[in-house]
């Protein structure tokens, strides 16, 4: 017998009430950050357009395709609008990208597999953040503060306890980020030029 | 290259993985990028609001196609056991807002889908369930 996976999509009333029930102003911050992060992932872009802007559109579409069921929500699949949303952009952005023939080797879903925290016993793994490691530490040598931010970033520590771990004013955790980003986009284009 | 791409990853994934936990950090994040969170929140639920209307109204245009259906089917059976109480039923709700209206039996769902927006289509079918219910 044919197994058939059902779809659970909702009804309009029901997508109605459920999305009444989200927390729109923080859904708001966390896509459109979202959306500007993983547009990060593709540097081309940011040379043709504006990314800032481009990532808006993406995170504000997705919003609207699901608010006019034009993209439907599989509930079953997706528990959480985030992730849904997330996935939308995803979709969204990848059909730009198409459309403007960026060439992409990387898709994000490898990305995030390939970047998993490295608490692997796979002795190739560790030597490989071993590398990492000592290469991030060699790429931000000349500033010190940088790497110690880079690496609480690494362990997933806000900026605010960044802040107190590092006994420094919370902008200048902020500037650090800024710095880490605008050193990392140099050395790419160093190496690609 | 590889490598680059490697520890770019892993600081932008980290990023967000702390943006996903953190509100107050997301907001940040956004005005380290040059993004005015709160400008975009409320350009975004002014966009919201706009949408969430037109679903309403696209609940209560389904909602009164499916009434519509039902009185319909009322209205099919009933004409064939009553047809003068039916047409004259019908005349009674339309008449008032439409004087030259006539329910001809003939062309009567045509007819009715035409004025339904003038008529309160829940005491039409209290009324024809009334009916119904008498000729049980």
């Amino acid at each position: 017998m044919e197994l058939i996976k059902n779809k659970k999509t909702l009804s309009t009333q029901e997508l109605l009430d459920r999305l009444k029930a989200e927390n729109w102003e923080k859904l708001i911050k966390q896509l459109h950050y979202y959306s500007l992060n993983r547009l990060k992932k593709f540097p081309q872009v940011g040379e043709r357009f504006n990314i800032v802007n481009l990532s808006n559109h993406f995170a504000d579409e997705a919003i609207r395709q699901i608010w006019t069921e034009e993209r439907i929500w599989d509930v079953e699949q997706y528990p959480s609008l985030y992730d849904f949303l997330k996935g939308a952009i995803d979709s969204i952005r990848s059909n730009f990208l198409k459309s403007k023939e960026v060439i992409t080797t990387t898709f994000i879903d490898e990305v995030i597999e390939n970047s998993a925290k490295d608490s692997t016993s796979d002795p190739q793994a560790l030597l490989e953040a071993k590398e990492l490691e000592e290469m991030v530490m060699q790429i931000f040598s000349s500033d010190p503060e940088a790497f110690q931010v880079f690496d609480c970033l690494k362990n997933e520590l806000p900026p605010r306890e960044i802040s107190i771990e590092l006994n420094i004013p919370i902008n200048q955790v902020y500037n650090a980020v800024k710095r880490i980003e605008r050193k990392l986009t140099e050395l790419r284009k160093n190496i690609t030029q | 290259m590889e490598k680059i791409n490697k520890i770019e990853d892993l600081y932008l994934n980290s990023l967000l993985k702390i943006s996903d936990q953190d509100e107050e950090t997301t907001q940040k994040l956004l005005e380290n990028e040059g993004i005015d969170g709160v400008s975009i929140v409320n350009k975004t639920l002014k966009n919201i609001e706009n949408y969430k209307f037109a679903l309403m109204e696209k609940i209560a245009a389904n909602q009164e196609q499916q009434l519509m259906g039902i009185i319909m089917g009322k209205i099919d059976t009933l004409m064939q056991k009553v047809p003068e109480r039916i047409t004259a039923l019908i005349n009674s709700f339309v008449q008032p807002h439409a004087p030259a209206f006539r329910f001809k039996s003939a062309s009567y769902s045509e007819d009715i889908s035409e004025v339904f927006g003038l008529i309160d289509p829940l005491l039409l079918l209290d009324q024809l369930t009334a009916i119904e219910q008498e000729l049980k």
